[in-house]
């Protein structure tokens, strides 16, 4: 099979040409020969089947970063048929000396001037035939976030494919810089004049801070105000379901099995399912705001406080991503070259409250709490998740010295296309029911069998084996005021925290409405309160212990990571509860 | 404008157009000390002033 790559420095728009190329099919999988896991998908060119892999944004081929070595051990060891360079077209300048480091590497390639639109409002133009000559390589002018002249690299790639290449062209920098300076005409005053405007309000030195906060807060509550609506509609349609089509349906079979079908997989599956709306929308408003280049300013403007706790803007960033999943957030710690720093950074991402945990809360402050109390309630969670993160980053600071430069890209403002949301909030989708085959079924599966049996037990109660485990647990959880049924949900949440509500609505054999009213009835909102507390602290899923001990290949600061957050969330539940029992009486 | 950095740093100011003749203009620095907002040519970077201070510029500087 072919192999193409594509590589480009960051914001050059790259990730956005490969989604172009290949639809939303690509995943994120393993690369032979490498350790880290690379986008890539197949593509049919012509009449075959090609390999695509989107390498990391780079800014240098023999740089020290751990994206750069990817890159350059990716080449060296299976150097692919051809690579596609994206060139973001308005500031070529500056990324000539990664081109022509590519193009020592002698495997054939494809240039690609990027962002046509931008360059053209700029009033850059391009004579892309003298180019293409100079180069000795195709060339094509396009905008892969418009679409407009993509269709001509399929046809291209084909050409590249079958073209006989005599000796491979490798020319100095002088060289590469003179073709372009040769072909290339940029008026004296290009620059971005909107983004000029913007950042004079958005980086104002007063309300640019007060400013940030208003979006952040908007943006929350812009998902609940129109999220809510949609996920108790989902919750009506899935109960109904179950009531019309699934009872009548399995009626004929065994009670067991009914009971693990409908109180079982159904159950808890469709209280996870209900969140689906919620969250598509939660992925959506960030991947906007992270689209738009918000968060360089964010970095730009958090900088001095962070370094304050021994991190820094780009930090502040990866911890805001963490809200929507610890995972890519951990991944993304990548571009910090300071081993310090950034694994100072991946110790305090985990208390980013994400999205799973966020249904949780929701879930239970429905329950216990009025309207009112509610978003004061989930906005106290969220200080807390950012509290931890940063007396976390204050303890071990000094074990984890930051010594890299500070210094970063402020991409102009750009506003993402409806196409490219609609595939943020299909990848959700399609993430959320990866997630759900692969560990939620059998979370709540085992949680069903564990609350069954032994045969003849009163579902979830103190006989069955969950009910066993749960009290022989009391010792550690009793104290923090969470009760024998709670404590199975926390263990399996350790999976991951969609599983929580989900266990919950197996343990309680109920959903929808008359699982909410036996919990109101069930626990205090203290109870909740502390309950809710240790879910924001305890690690947050397997997926991000596997990414912490892939990223960082150390046994021992994995540990860590999931020893001091479960440490942490005992005593501040311990406390929290304490006093509030203290003061209630 | 000269810059005195060696080794990895100058890769990187290289890499975002910062090198030796090009022409910078301080947009902004944010307050308490935090990084600074520069233009060089079409493109823009924020950095500390830790490293800031490795530039030198050779004409007075252009504030916005």
């Amino acid at each position: 099979m072919k192999r193409v790559a594509l590589l480009g420095m960051p914001n050059t728009g790259k990730s956005t040409l490969f989604n172009r190329l290949t639809g939303a099919h690509a995943k994120v999988g393993n690369w032979p020969g490498l350790t880290v896991e690379l986008l890539n998908a197949r593509l049919i060119v012509g009449d075959q089947v090609v390999r695509m892999v989107d390498l990391p944004g780079i800014y240098d081929l023999n740089g020290y970063s751990d994206d750069e070595r990817v890159v350059t051990q990716f080449l060296d060891t299976q150097p692919p048929d051809l690579i596609i360079f994206v060139l973001n077209t308005s500031q070529y300048e500056r990324q000539l000396n990664l081109l022509s480091q590519v193009m020592a590497k002698g495997i054939p390639m494809m240039l690609v001037l990027n962002m046509v639109d931008e360059a053209s409002a700029m009033g850059i133009h391009v004579d892309v035939d003298a180019l293409s000559r100079k180069l000795q390589m195709p060339i094509h002018f396009l905008s892969a976030k418009y679409g407009q002249g993509v269709e001509r690299l399929q046809p291209a790639m084909r050409q590249a494919f079958v073209d006989v290449r005599g000796k491979p062209y490798l020319p100095e920098l002088a060289e590469v810089e003179q073709a372009f300076s040769e072909s290339i005409n940029v008026p004296a005053q290009a620059s971005h004049a909107t983004t000029e405007k913007l950042d004079k309000v958005l980086l104002h030195p007063v309300l640019g801070l007060p400013i940030f906060f208003a979006v952040m807060l908007l943006l929350f509550q812009g998902v609940f105000t129109i999220g809510k609506p949609l996920q108790d509609g989902a919750t009506w349609l899935l109960s109904e379901f179950r009531l019309m089509a699934l009872e009548p349906l399995f009626a004929h079979l065994p009670v067991v099995m009914q009971g693990l079908l409908l109180d079982g997989i159904y159950n808890g599956l469709s209280t996870v399912a209900s969140f689906v709306p919620l969250i598509v929308l939660f992925f959506l408003f960030m991947g906007i705001v992270e689209d738009t280049g918000y968060l360089s300013r964010a970095a730009f403007l958090m900088d001095a406080l962070m370094a304050k706790f021994g991190l820094d803007g780009r930090s502040f960033v990866m911890l805001l991503m963490g809200f929507g999943c610890n995972v890519p957030a951990l991944m993304g710690t990548r571009v910090i070259r300071s081993k310090g720093l950034r694994y100072l950074t991946m110790l305090t991402i985990p208390f980013s409250l994400c999205s799973a945990r966020m249904q949780v809360f929701v879930f239970l402050i429905a329950a216990l709490f009025t309207a009112e109390q509610a978003p004061w309630v989930l906005f106290s969670l969220y200080v807390m998740s950012i509290v931890m993160s940063i007396v976390t980053s204050l303890i071990f600071k000094r074990q984890y010295v930051n010594n890299d430069a500070f210094i970063l890209e402020m991409p102009p403002y750009r506003f993402p296309t409806v196409r490219q949301m609609a595939l943020t909030g299909w990848q959700e989708v399609r993430h959320f029911l990866n997630r759900a085959t692969r560990f939620i079924v059998i979370g709540v599966v085992m949680i069903w069998v564990l609350t069954n049996f032994p045969q003849g037990v009163e579902p979830g109660s103190i006989d069955s084996w969950a009910g066993q485990l749960g009290n022989w647990l009391q010792p550690i959880f009793q104290p923090i005021g969470i009760n024998a049924e709670l404590t199975i949900a926390l263990l399996f949440g350790f999976i991951a925290k969609e599983i929580v509500i989900g266990s919950l609505a197996v343990i309680y054999g109920q959903e929808g409405a008359a699982l909410v009213q036996t919990i109101t009835q069930q626990i205090t909102w203290v109870q909740a309160y502390s309950f809710m507390l240790f879910v924001l602290i305890y690690t947050p899923c397997v997926s991000t212990i596997a990414t912490i001990r892939k990223e960082t290949k150390s046994v021992g600061f994995t540990v860590l990571s999931v020893a001091w957050p479960l440490l942490a969330a005992w005593l501040v539940t311990w406390t929290f509860y304490k006093t509030a029992t203290a003061l209630i009486g | 404008m000269a810059i005195n950095v060696e080794g990895e740093l100058k890769k990187r100011f290289f890499a975002l157009g910062l090198k030796e003749g090009s022409h910078v203009r301080v947009l902004r620095r944010a307050k308490f000390g935090g990084p600074m907002h520069l233009r060089v040519g079409t493109s823009e970077l924020i950095l500390r002033i830790k490293e800031a201070s490795c530039i030198c510029l050779a004409t007075p500087l252009t504030s916005a």
